[in-house]
Protein backbone atom coordinates (compact mmCIF):
# COMPACT_ATOMS: atom_id res chain seq x y z
CA UNK A 1 0.00 0.00 0.00
CA UNK A 2 1.51 3.29 -0.95
CA UNK A 3 1.83 6.16 1.47
CA UNK A 4 3.96 9.22 1.63
CA UNK A 5 4.60 9.06 5.37
CA UNK A 6 7.95 9.98 6.68
CA UNK A 7 10.45 7.16 6.44
CA UNK A 8 11.47 5.35 9.54
CA UNK A 9 14.71 3.63 10.29
CA UNK A 10 12.99 0.31 9.53
CA UNK A 11 12.43 1.09 5.88
CA UNK A 12 14.65 -0.24 3.16
CA UNK A 13 14.95 1.31 -0.26
CA UNK A 14 14.29 -1.36 -2.90
CA UNK A 15 13.89 0.50 -6.18
CA UNK A 16 12.39 3.11 -8.43
CA UNK A 17 8.61 3.11 -8.73
CA UNK A 18 8.80 4.03 -12.41
CA UNK A 19 10.53 0.71 -13.11
CA UNK A 20 7.40 -1.20 -12.23
CA UNK A 21 4.28 -1.21 -14.36
CA UNK A 22 1.13 -3.02 -13.31
CA UNK A 23 1.90 -6.73 -13.48
CA UNK A 24 5.64 -6.27 -12.95
CA UNK A 25 7.59 -7.28 -9.87
CA UNK A 26 11.03 -6.77 -8.44
CA UNK A 27 13.00 -9.40 -6.49
CA UNK A 28 15.18 -7.89 -3.77
CA UNK A 29 16.93 -8.91 -0.60
CA UNK A 30 16.20 -7.18 2.68
CA UNK A 31 18.05 -8.27 5.82
CA UNK A 32 19.03 -11.51 4.03
CA UNK A 33 15.38 -12.25 3.24
CA UNK A 34 14.35 -12.49 -0.40
CA UNK A 35 11.27 -10.41 -1.03
CA UNK A 36 9.36 -9.56 -4.18
CA UNK A 37 7.68 -6.19 -4.67
CA UNK A 38 4.65 -6.37 -6.93
CA UNK A 39 2.81 -3.60 -8.73
CA UNK A 40 -0.94 -4.03 -9.10
CA UNK A 41 -3.72 -1.66 -10.03
CA UNK A 42 -4.07 -0.98 -6.30
CA UNK A 43 -0.45 -0.10 -5.63
CA UNK A 44 2.69 -1.86 -4.43
CA UNK A 45 2.80 -5.03 -2.34
CA UNK A 46 5.55 -7.30 -1.09
CA UNK A 47 5.73 -11.02 -0.37
CA UNK A 48 8.44 -13.30 0.96
CA UNK A 49 10.08 -15.40 -1.73
CA UNK A 50 9.71 -18.59 0.29
CA UNK A 51 6.49 -20.50 -0.26
CA UNK A 52 4.77 -21.47 2.97
CA UNK A 53 4.03 -24.87 1.38
CA UNK A 54 7.46 -26.44 1.01
CA UNK A 55 9.82 -23.51 0.73
CA UNK A 56 9.80 -23.09 -3.02
CA UNK A 57 10.83 -19.84 -4.76
CA UNK A 58 7.29 -18.47 -4.92
CA UNK A 59 8.17 -15.10 -6.37
CA UNK A 60 9.99 -16.63 -9.31
CA UNK A 61 6.60 -17.86 -10.46
CA UNK A 62 4.40 -16.04 -12.96
CA UNK A 63 1.94 -13.30 -12.05
CA UNK A 64 -1.40 -14.03 -13.63
CA UNK A 65 -5.13 -13.93 -13.11
CA UNK A 66 -7.07 -17.03 -12.22
CA UNK A 67 -9.93 -19.10 -13.53
CA UNK A 68 -13.03 -18.89 -11.40
CA UNK A 69 -16.77 -18.81 -11.83
CA UNK A 70 -19.13 -15.85 -11.88
CA UNK A 71 -21.63 -17.29 -9.43
CA UNK A 72 -24.11 -18.11 -12.17
CA UNK A 73 -22.38 -21.25 -13.37
CA UNK A 74 -20.20 -19.63 -16.01
CA UNK A 75 -16.44 -19.72 -16.03
CA UNK A 76 -14.57 -16.47 -16.05
CA UNK A 77 -11.02 -15.21 -15.70
CA UNK A 78 -10.46 -12.78 -12.91
CA UNK A 79 -7.85 -10.93 -10.85
CA UNK A 80 -5.51 -10.15 -13.71
CA UNK A 81 -2.00 -9.47 -12.38
CA UNK A 82 -3.13 -10.21 -8.86
CA UNK A 83 -2.08 -13.85 -8.48
CA UNK A 84 1.42 -15.26 -8.11
CA UNK A 85 1.86 -18.99 -8.75
CA UNK A 86 4.56 -20.95 -7.04
CA UNK A 87 6.72 -22.55 -9.75
CA UNK A 88 7.03 -25.77 -7.74
CA UNK A 89 3.42 -26.77 -7.07
CA UNK A 90 1.26 -24.00 -8.60
CA UNK A 91 0.00 -22.77 -5.23
CA UNK A 92 -1.81 -19.50 -5.98
CA UNK A 93 -1.45 -16.49 -3.67
CA UNK A 94 -3.07 -13.09 -3.86
CA UNK A 95 -0.13 -10.71 -4.22
CA UNK A 96 -1.93 -8.00 -2.24
CA UNK A 97 -2.91 -10.06 0.80
CA UNK A 98 -0.61 -13.08 0.63
CA UNK A 99 -3.63 -15.33 1.05
CA UNK A 100 -3.79 -18.69 -0.74
CA UNK A 101 -6.70 -18.67 -3.19
CA UNK A 102 -8.21 -22.00 -2.16
CA UNK A 103 -6.68 -22.69 1.28
CA UNK A 104 -7.05 -19.42 3.21
CA UNK A 105 -5.34 -20.89 6.25
CA UNK A 106 -2.10 -20.60 4.26
CA UNK A 107 -0.69 -17.09 4.10
CA UNK A 108 2.55 -15.82 2.66
CA UNK A 109 4.40 -13.31 4.83
CA UNK A 110 3.69 -9.84 3.48
CA UNK A 111 5.55 -6.58 3.94
CA UNK A 112 4.34 -3.02 3.68
CA UNK A 113 5.63 -1.05 0.74
CA UNK A 114 5.81 2.73 0.79
CA UNK A 115 6.42 5.10 -2.06
CA UNK A 116 8.15 8.40 -1.46
CA UNK A 117 9.24 10.76 -4.18
CA UNK A 118 9.03 8.00 -6.76
CA UNK A 119 11.16 5.59 -4.77
CA UNK A 120 9.95 2.37 -3.16
CA UNK A 121 10.69 1.30 0.38
CA UNK A 122 9.86 -1.97 2.09
CA UNK A 123 8.89 -1.41 5.66
CA UNK A 124 10.50 -4.01 7.87
CA UNK B 1 14.20 -49.41 19.37
CA UNK B 2 16.18 -46.27 19.96
CA UNK B 3 14.33 -43.53 21.79
CA UNK B 4 16.61 -40.90 20.31
CA UNK B 5 14.84 -38.15 18.44
CA UNK B 6 15.94 -36.48 15.25
CA UNK B 7 16.19 -32.78 16.01
CA UNK B 8 17.41 -31.67 12.64
CA UNK B 9 16.88 -33.03 9.16
CA UNK B 10 20.66 -33.27 8.77
CA UNK B 11 20.75 -35.93 11.48
CA UNK B 12 19.02 -38.46 9.23
CA UNK B 13 21.55 -41.17 8.52
CA UNK B 14 21.05 -41.52 4.76
CA UNK B 15 18.39 -40.10 2.48
CA UNK B 16 17.40 -42.34 -0.41
CA UNK B 17 14.93 -41.03 -2.97
CA UNK B 18 12.84 -43.81 -4.52
CA UNK B 19 11.40 -41.72 -7.31
CA UNK B 20 13.41 -39.18 -9.29
CA UNK B 21 12.17 -38.84 -12.85
CA UNK B 22 14.21 -38.50 -15.96
CA UNK B 23 13.02 -36.56 -18.99
CA UNK B 24 14.00 -38.85 -21.84
CA UNK B 25 12.89 -38.08 -25.39
CA UNK B 26 11.84 -40.79 -27.84
CA UNK B 27 14.55 -39.59 -30.20
CA UNK B 28 17.22 -40.41 -27.63
CA UNK B 29 16.05 -44.03 -27.54
CA UNK B 30 16.03 -44.56 -31.31
CA UNK B 31 19.74 -45.45 -31.56
CA UNK B 32 19.14 -48.19 -28.99
CA UNK B 33 16.15 -49.73 -30.74
CA UNK B 34 16.36 -53.30 -31.91
CA UNK B 35 15.77 -54.02 -35.58
CA UNK B 36 13.66 -53.55 -37.55
CA UNK B 37 12.57 -50.53 -35.50
CA UNK B 38 15.83 -48.64 -35.58
CA UNK B 39 15.78 -48.97 -39.36
CA UNK B 40 12.18 -47.79 -39.55
CA UNK B 41 12.60 -44.85 -37.17
CA UNK B 42 15.64 -43.49 -38.99
CA UNK B 43 14.56 -43.71 -42.58
CA UNK B 44 13.95 -40.48 -44.51
CA UNK B 45 10.60 -38.83 -43.92
CA UNK B 46 10.11 -40.25 -40.44
CA UNK B 47 10.21 -37.32 -38.08
CA UNK B 48 11.51 -37.40 -34.57
CA UNK B 49 7.86 -37.64 -33.74
CA UNK B 50 6.11 -38.83 -30.74
CA UNK B 51 4.57 -42.25 -30.71
CA UNK B 52 3.38 -41.92 -27.14
CA UNK B 53 -0.30 -40.95 -26.93
CA UNK B 54 -0.17 -39.08 -23.65
CA UNK B 55 -3.30 -37.27 -22.57
CA UNK B 56 -3.02 -33.51 -22.70
CA UNK B 57 -4.94 -31.83 -19.91
CA UNK B 58 -5.51 -28.09 -19.78
CA UNK B 59 -2.56 -26.45 -18.06
CA UNK B 60 -1.39 -29.80 -16.69
CA UNK B 61 2.03 -28.52 -15.83
CA UNK B 62 3.86 -31.14 -17.85
CA UNK B 63 6.70 -30.25 -20.21
CA UNK B 64 8.04 -27.43 -18.12
CA UNK B 65 4.87 -25.45 -17.59
CA UNK B 66 5.16 -26.05 -13.89
CA UNK B 67 7.39 -27.70 -11.38
CA UNK B 68 11.10 -27.27 -10.66
CA UNK B 69 13.80 -27.47 -13.32
CA UNK B 70 14.19 -30.86 -14.95
CA UNK B 71 17.38 -32.88 -14.68
CA UNK B 72 18.41 -33.86 -18.19
CA UNK B 73 21.95 -35.11 -17.59
CA UNK B 74 23.87 -36.96 -14.88
CA UNK B 75 25.41 -33.65 -13.82
CA UNK B 76 21.94 -32.13 -13.50
CA UNK B 77 20.91 -35.09 -11.33
CA UNK B 78 23.93 -34.60 -9.08
CA UNK B 79 23.13 -30.90 -8.74
CA UNK B 80 19.55 -31.59 -7.73
CA UNK B 81 20.63 -34.34 -5.32
CA UNK B 82 22.79 -31.77 -3.59
CA UNK B 83 20.03 -29.16 -3.52
CA UNK B 84 17.50 -31.63 -2.16
CA UNK B 85 19.93 -33.21 0.32
CA UNK B 86 19.52 -36.64 -1.28
CA UNK B 87 22.35 -39.10 -0.70
CA UNK B 88 21.23 -41.82 -3.08
CA UNK B 89 18.75 -41.63 -5.91
CA UNK B 90 16.59 -44.07 -7.88
CA UNK B 91 16.17 -42.77 -11.41
CA UNK B 92 12.88 -43.71 -13.02
CA UNK B 93 11.38 -43.08 -16.45
CA UNK B 94 9.72 -39.83 -17.42
CA UNK B 95 8.23 -40.23 -20.88
CA UNK B 96 8.26 -44.00 -20.47
CA UNK B 97 5.84 -43.85 -17.60
CA UNK B 98 3.45 -43.61 -20.55
CA UNK B 99 4.91 -46.53 -22.48
CA UNK B 100 1.52 -48.25 -22.54
CA UNK B 101 0.07 -45.44 -24.67
CA UNK B 102 2.24 -46.54 -27.60
CA UNK B 103 -0.28 -48.11 -29.94
CA UNK B 104 1.97 -50.67 -31.60
CA UNK B 105 2.63 -53.44 -29.07
CA UNK B 106 5.85 -54.62 -30.64
CA UNK B 107 7.24 -51.11 -30.83
CA UNK B 108 6.31 -50.54 -27.19
CA UNK B 109 8.28 -53.63 -26.21
CA UNK B 110 11.21 -52.41 -28.27
CA UNK B 111 11.05 -48.99 -26.63
CA UNK B 112 11.19 -50.56 -23.19
CA UNK B 113 14.30 -52.47 -24.12
CA UNK B 114 15.83 -49.37 -25.70
CA UNK B 115 15.06 -47.32 -22.60
CA UNK B 116 16.81 -49.87 -20.41
CA UNK B 117 19.90 -49.79 -22.55
CA UNK B 118 19.87 -46.00 -22.78
CA UNK B 119 19.40 -45.38 -19.07
CA UNK B 120 22.08 -47.83 -17.96
CA UNK B 121 24.55 -46.50 -20.51
CA UNK B 122 23.98 -42.76 -20.13
CA UNK B 123 22.39 -41.97 -16.76
CA UNK B 124 23.04 -44.58 -14.08
CA UNK B 125 26.27 -44.63 -12.11
CA UNK B 126 26.46 -46.59 -8.89
CA UNK B 127 29.71 -44.87 -7.96
CA UNK B 128 27.75 -41.59 -7.83
CA UNK B 129 24.83 -43.18 -5.92
CA UNK B 130 22.70 -42.82 -9.05
CA UNK B 131 20.78 -46.05 -9.37
CA UNK B 132 17.70 -46.81 -11.41
CA UNK B 133 14.95 -49.13 -12.52
CA UNK B 134 14.44 -50.97 -15.77
CA UNK B 135 11.16 -50.52 -17.57
CA UNK B 136 9.09 -53.59 -18.33
CA UNK B 137 6.37 -53.61 -20.96
CA UNK B 138 3.23 -55.52 -19.95
CA UNK B 139 2.31 -56.25 -23.58
CA UNK B 140 4.73 -59.18 -23.76
CA UNK B 141 5.49 -60.93 -20.46
CA UNK B 142 8.05 -63.22 -22.12
CA UNK B 143 10.05 -60.20 -23.30
CA UNK B 144 9.72 -58.70 -19.83
CA UNK B 145 11.35 -61.85 -18.45
CA UNK B 146 14.18 -61.43 -20.96
CA UNK B 147 14.75 -57.86 -19.81
CA UNK B 148 14.85 -58.92 -16.18
CA UNK B 149 17.37 -61.66 -16.92
CA UNK B 150 19.44 -59.29 -19.05
CA UNK B 151 19.84 -56.65 -16.34
CA UNK B 152 19.67 -58.76 -13.20
CA UNK B 153 23.39 -58.53 -12.47
CA UNK B 154 23.84 -54.85 -13.31
CA UNK B 155 25.03 -53.05 -10.19
CA UNK B 156 23.17 -49.89 -10.99
CA UNK B 157 19.80 -51.57 -11.59
CA UNK B 158 17.87 -51.87 -8.34
CA UNK B 159 14.36 -52.74 -9.46
CA UNK B 160 11.95 -53.20 -12.33
CA UNK B 161 9.04 -50.93 -13.07
CA UNK B 162 5.54 -51.51 -14.33
CA UNK B 163 2.58 -49.17 -14.13
CA UNK B 164 -0.99 -49.75 -13.06
CA UNK B 165 -2.50 -48.65 -16.37
CA UNK B 166 -2.39 -50.56 -19.59
CA UNK B 167 -2.45 -54.18 -18.50
CA UNK B 168 -5.62 -55.15 -20.39
CA UNK B 169 -5.96 -57.76 -17.68
CA UNK B 170 -4.69 -56.55 -14.31
CA UNK B 171 -1.84 -58.06 -12.38
CA UNK B 172 -2.90 -61.33 -10.84
CA UNK B 173 -3.60 -62.82 -14.26
CA UNK B 174 -1.51 -66.00 -14.70
CA UNK B 175 0.20 -64.58 -17.81
CA UNK B 176 2.37 -62.46 -15.53
CA UNK B 177 3.52 -65.35 -13.33
CA UNK B 178 6.79 -65.78 -15.27
CA UNK B 179 7.55 -62.10 -14.58
CA UNK B 180 7.19 -62.54 -10.82
CA UNK B 181 9.30 -65.67 -10.97
CA UNK B 182 12.04 -63.91 -12.89
CA UNK B 183 12.02 -60.95 -10.50
CA UNK B 184 12.21 -63.26 -7.51
CA UNK B 185 15.09 -65.15 -9.10
CA UNK B 186 16.91 -61.92 -9.92
CA UNK B 187 16.34 -60.42 -6.47
CA UNK B 188 14.73 -57.35 -8.02
CA UNK B 189 11.67 -55.71 -6.46
CA UNK B 190 8.69 -54.80 -8.62
CA UNK B 191 7.92 -51.08 -8.56
CA UNK B 192 4.41 -50.07 -9.60
CA UNK B 193 4.20 -46.46 -10.74
CA UNK B 194 1.08 -44.99 -12.28
CA UNK B 195 1.02 -42.63 -15.24
CA UNK B 196 -1.90 -40.25 -15.15
CA UNK B 197 -1.32 -39.24 -18.76
CA UNK B 198 -2.02 -42.82 -19.81
CA UNK B 199 -5.28 -43.41 -18.02
CA UNK B 200 -7.66 -42.15 -20.66
CA UNK B 201 -6.27 -44.30 -23.43
CA UNK B 202 -5.71 -47.69 -21.90
CA UNK B 203 -7.08 -50.12 -19.36
CA UNK B 204 -8.84 -49.59 -17.05
CA UNK B 205 -10.54 -47.15 -19.40
CA UNK B 206 -12.98 -45.73 -16.87
CA UNK B 207 -11.11 -42.46 -17.01
CA UNK B 208 -12.50 -41.56 -20.40
CA UNK B 209 -14.51 -38.47 -19.50
CA UNK B 210 -12.17 -37.25 -16.78
CA UNK B 211 -11.72 -33.63 -17.70
CA UNK B 212 -8.89 -32.33 -15.61
CA UNK B 213 -5.44 -33.10 -14.33
CA UNK B 214 -6.71 -32.82 -10.78
CA UNK B 215 -9.19 -35.63 -11.42
CA UNK B 216 -6.53 -37.81 -12.97
CA UNK B 217 -4.00 -37.26 -10.21
CA UNK B 218 -6.27 -37.23 -7.17
CA UNK B 219 -8.17 -40.37 -8.14
CA UNK B 220 -6.08 -42.06 -10.79
CA UNK B 221 -3.01 -42.79 -8.73
CA UNK B 222 -4.51 -44.48 -5.66
CA UNK B 223 -7.30 -46.22 -7.56
CA UNK B 224 -4.77 -47.94 -9.81
CA UNK B 225 -2.76 -49.14 -6.86
CA UNK B 226 -5.87 -50.31 -5.03
CA UNK B 227 -6.83 -52.34 -8.07
CA UNK B 228 -3.51 -54.10 -8.31
CA UNK B 229 -3.09 -54.59 -4.57
CA UNK B 230 -6.47 -56.33 -4.55
CA UNK B 231 -5.70 -58.47 -7.57
CA UNK B 232 -2.20 -59.42 -6.43
CA UNK B 233 -3.45 -60.53 -3.03
CA UNK B 234 -6.62 -62.33 -4.04
CA UNK B 235 -4.69 -64.21 -6.73
CA UNK B 236 -2.10 -65.30 -4.20
CA UNK B 237 0.99 -63.70 -5.71
CA UNK B 238 2.81 -63.02 -2.40
CA UNK B 239 2.05 -66.57 -1.23
CA UNK B 240 3.29 -68.15 -4.47
CA UNK B 241 6.28 -65.78 -4.81
CA UNK B 242 7.17 -65.12 -1.16
CA UNK B 243 10.52 -63.49 -1.88
CA UNK B 244 9.12 -60.90 -4.28
CA UNK B 245 8.93 -57.39 -2.85
CA UNK B 246 6.40 -55.03 -4.42
CA UNK B 247 6.65 -51.24 -4.10
CA UNK B 248 3.54 -49.18 -4.72
CA UNK B 249 4.28 -45.60 -5.53
CA UNK B 250 2.98 -42.06 -5.63
CA UNK B 251 -0.45 -42.53 -4.09
CA UNK B 252 -0.01 -40.96 -0.67
CA UNK B 253 -0.77 -42.70 2.58
CA UNK B 254 -4.37 -42.80 3.74
CA UNK B 255 -5.60 -45.48 1.36
CA UNK B 256 -3.11 -48.05 2.66
CA UNK B 257 -4.56 -48.84 6.11
CA UNK B 258 -8.03 -48.61 4.63
CA UNK B 259 -7.41 -51.17 1.88
CA UNK B 260 -5.46 -53.41 4.25
CA UNK B 261 -8.42 -53.63 6.60
CA UNK B 262 -10.97 -53.83 3.85
CA UNK B 263 -9.20 -56.80 2.26
CA UNK B 264 -8.98 -58.54 5.63
CA UNK B 265 -12.69 -57.90 6.13
CA UNK B 266 -13.65 -59.62 2.90
CA UNK B 267 -11.16 -62.42 3.40
CA UNK B 268 -13.15 -63.31 6.50
CA UNK B 269 -16.19 -64.24 4.41
CA UNK B 270 -14.74 -64.85 0.95
CA UNK B 271 -11.77 -67.07 1.70
CA UNK B 272 -12.75 -69.32 -1.20
CA UNK B 273 -12.18 -66.42 -3.60
CA UNK B 274 -8.52 -66.35 -2.51
CA UNK B 275 -7.70 -70.06 -2.10
CA UNK B 276 -3.94 -69.60 -2.43
CA UNK B 277 -3.69 -67.44 0.68
CA UNK B 278 -2.81 -69.11 3.98
CA UNK B 279 -2.91 -65.91 6.00
CA UNK B 280 -5.01 -62.74 5.98
CA UNK B 281 -4.06 -60.13 3.37
CA UNK B 282 -2.65 -57.82 6.03
CA UNK B 283 0.10 -60.33 6.78
CA UNK B 284 1.26 -60.31 3.18
CA UNK B 285 1.00 -56.53 2.95
CA UNK B 286 3.22 -56.25 5.98
CA UNK B 287 5.74 -58.76 4.63
CA UNK B 288 5.90 -58.16 0.87
CA UNK B 289 4.53 -54.69 0.14
CA UNK B 290 6.14 -51.30 0.49
CA UNK B 291 4.79 -47.85 -0.22
CA UNK B 292 6.48 -44.62 -1.18
CA UNK B 293 5.37 -41.57 0.71
CA UNK B 294 4.84 -38.89 -1.93
CA UNK B 295 2.64 -36.91 -2.25
CA UNK B 296 1.94 -36.73 1.46
CA UNK B 297 -1.59 -35.59 2.03
CA UNK B 298 -2.68 -33.86 5.19
CA UNK B 299 0.63 -32.33 6.26
CA UNK B 300 -1.21 -29.38 7.74
CA UNK B 301 -2.29 -31.86 10.40
CA UNK B 302 0.83 -33.75 11.53
CA UNK B 303 -1.29 -35.88 13.87
CA UNK B 304 -3.06 -37.30 10.80
CA UNK B 305 0.22 -38.17 9.10
CA UNK B 306 1.64 -39.69 12.26
CA UNK B 307 -1.44 -41.82 12.90
CA UNK B 308 -1.55 -43.13 9.34
CA UNK B 309 2.13 -44.04 9.48
CA UNK B 310 1.59 -45.78 12.84
CA UNK B 311 -1.08 -47.90 11.18
CA UNK B 312 0.96 -48.65 8.09
CA UNK B 313 4.17 -49.20 10.03
CA UNK B 314 7.38 -47.22 9.45
CA UNK B 315 9.08 -50.36 8.13
CA UNK B 316 6.74 -50.40 5.13
CA UNK B 317 7.37 -46.86 3.92
CA UNK B 318 10.06 -45.31 1.77
CA UNK B 319 10.68 -41.65 1.02
CA UNK B 320 10.20 -40.47 -2.53
CA UNK B 321 10.40 -36.96 -3.95
CA UNK B 322 8.89 -37.48 -7.44
CA UNK B 323 11.18 -34.70 -8.64
CA UNK B 324 10.53 -32.79 -10.98
CA UNK B 325 6.81 -33.37 -11.16
CA UNK B 326 4.56 -30.59 -9.92
CA UNK B 327 3.32 -32.55 -6.93
CA UNK B 328 6.81 -33.47 -5.77
CA UNK B 329 7.67 -33.47 -2.07
CA UNK B 330 10.67 -31.45 -1.03
CA UNK B 331 12.92 -33.69 1.01
CA UNK B 332 12.13 -32.36 4.46
CA UNK B 333 8.35 -32.08 4.04
CA UNK B 334 7.91 -35.63 5.35
CA UNK B 335 10.43 -35.08 8.14
CA UNK B 336 8.50 -32.08 9.46
CA UNK B 337 5.41 -34.26 9.83
CA UNK B 338 7.35 -37.13 11.44
CA UNK B 339 9.76 -35.53 13.85
CA UNK B 340 7.44 -35.10 16.83
CA UNK B 341 5.97 -38.57 16.54
CA UNK B 342 8.78 -40.95 15.60
CA UNK B 343 12.24 -41.70 16.88
CA UNK B 344 15.51 -41.84 14.97
CA UNK B 345 15.21 -45.51 14.04
CA UNK B 346 11.84 -45.00 12.40
CA UNK B 347 12.82 -41.82 10.57
CA UNK B 348 16.07 -43.36 9.34
CA UNK B 349 14.14 -46.42 8.15
CA UNK B 350 11.64 -44.40 6.15
CA UNK B 351 14.24 -42.09 4.68
CA UNK B 352 16.72 -44.73 3.61
CA UNK B 353 16.97 -47.84 5.75
CA UNK B 354 14.01 -49.63 4.20
CA UNK B 355 15.19 -48.77 0.69
CA UNK B 356 18.58 -50.27 1.47
CA UNK B 357 16.84 -53.54 2.38
CA UNK B 358 14.32 -53.65 -0.46
CA UNK B 359 16.17 -52.35 -3.50
CA UNK B 360 18.80 -54.50 -5.12
CA UNK B 361 21.95 -52.60 -4.12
Amino acid sequence: MTTTDELSAEEHHVGDATDLDVGDHLLVEVNDIEIAVYCTKDGYFALANYCVHQGGPLCEGPVTGSLTNDGDGSLCYDDENQVVRCPWHNWEFDVETGEHLSRPQYNQPTYEVRERDGELYVRW
Amino acid sequence: MSAQSVNRFQEIERVVDLDFHLVEEESALVPYLEEPFEEMMTRPGVGEGNNYNETKFLLDGIDGDMGPDVAASPDDVKTVMSELNIDRVTLNPGLNLNLVTVTNDRYAVALASAYNEWVTETMLDSSQDMYGTIRLCPRDPARAVEEIERWADADEVVGAMLGPPGFRSPLGNPRFDPVYEALEEAGLPLLLHNSVLSLQHVFPGQFDGFNTFMEARAFGHPSGQMMHLTRLLVNGIPERFPDLDIVMMESGLGWIPYMTRRLDYYYSSRREDAPWLTQPPSEYISRNFYFTTQPIEGTDDPSYVQQIIEWIGPDSLMFASDYPHSDFDFTDALYRALRDGFDQDAIDAIYGGNASDVLAY
